[in-house]
């Protein structure tokens, strides 16, 4: 037993270690499915980002779960109960005829998609990380990122890093932990804000 | 400025490959004469390392640009290291409709 652990046991604390986040090739191509001639109108299955990904890894793309763990950056153990609620939903989808969401979940992208407004191509250039200021093909710069634009409506609106020392607010880079960064007033430490 | 986009076949009318290394044909594009040539993937059927040797051939033909719809781990290192850029697009457009919206 490590000190952690022996802490949380003095403390007498249940709080769960944070989920990790899952890493996501695409996003999926739909925003759920529709059973065909259903008779009635059920509650819909609501099917988490890393869930449907974890599927696509195992049976579309037929990696083994441990290569299907590392590509999402969990454990196997964790992969094969995320595989296993996957199959678990679509199963009481077919049966019940109920629809099912794609939605939500713990997970980050390897690199944003972005969409042009002016030539409509969706887009992410690698090795250029999410830094693009004008879209590839037609050189617009009326372009939006895809990927931030489900983080934020999963998170629901903007978050701020604050500094411990003078709560001086700066806007939260994605990626990069509150803690990690430095207040560019005082150089203090900072800290998610509401977190 | 050349732009390389990986292509199902030799025609104009044919859609964008989603695939890089696997890709059979490359539509070469130069933006300032409007030159449109089709150069063929000699290594498609490679057991491996087919994107590397895409990666060395699109920096001979002096391109800065390549399109496609994926690069593979090993694809990407390679061009990164030539300094080429790489898009990738979500869906498949047809070469010519393509062609015509790059500038």
């Amino acid at each position: 037993m490590n000190k952690c652990s022996l802490y949380l046991q003095k403390q007498n604390s249940t709080m769960p270690r944070p989920v990790r986040h899952r890493k996501m090739g695409k996003p999926p191509g739909v925003k759920g499915f529709r059973p065909h001639g259903a008779k009635s109108v059920q509650a819909a299955v609501e099917m988490l980002y890393e869930e449907y990904e974890a599927l696509k890894l195992a049976d579309y793309d037929r990696y083994s779960q441990v290569e299907a763990a590392e590509k999402m950056d969990v454990s196997r153990p964790t992969f094969t109960r995320i595989y296993d609620k996957a199959l678990k939903k679509i199963a009481r989808a077919f049966v019940e005829h109920r629809e099912i969401i794609i939605k939500g979940g713990q997970v980050t992208f390897d690199e944003d998609w972005f969409r042009c407004n002016s030539c409509h191509y969706i887009f992410k250039m690698p090795g250029k990380g999410n830094n693009i200021s004008h879209c590839p093909v037609c050189g617009s710069q009326d372009i939006i990122d895809e990927t931030a634009g489900n983080r934020r409506a999963e998170k629901g609106s903007e978050t701020w890093c604050v500094c411990v020392e003078c709560r001086n607010k700066v806007k939260h880079e994605p990626g990069i932990p509150c803690r990690k960064m430095e207040c560019p007033e005082c150089n203090g430490r900072m800290k998610r804000l509401n977190g | 400025m050349k732009v390389v986009i990986t292509s199902k076949s030799n025609s104009p009318e044919s859609k964008m490959d989603l695939r890089f290394g696997r890709a059979p044909w490359f539509a070469v594009y130069n933006t300032e004469s409007g030159d449109l040539d089709f150069v063929a993937n000699e290594g498609a059927a490679e057991n491996s390392g087919a994107g590397p040797k895409v990666a060395q051939l699109i920096a001979n033909l002096g391109a800065v640009k390549v399109f496609s719809g994926d690069f593979g781990p090993k694809a990407k290192d390679a061009l990164q290291s030539f300094g080429i850029e790489m898009v990738v697009l979500k869906d498949e457009p047809m070469i010519q409709t393509l062609i015509q919206q790059i500038k």
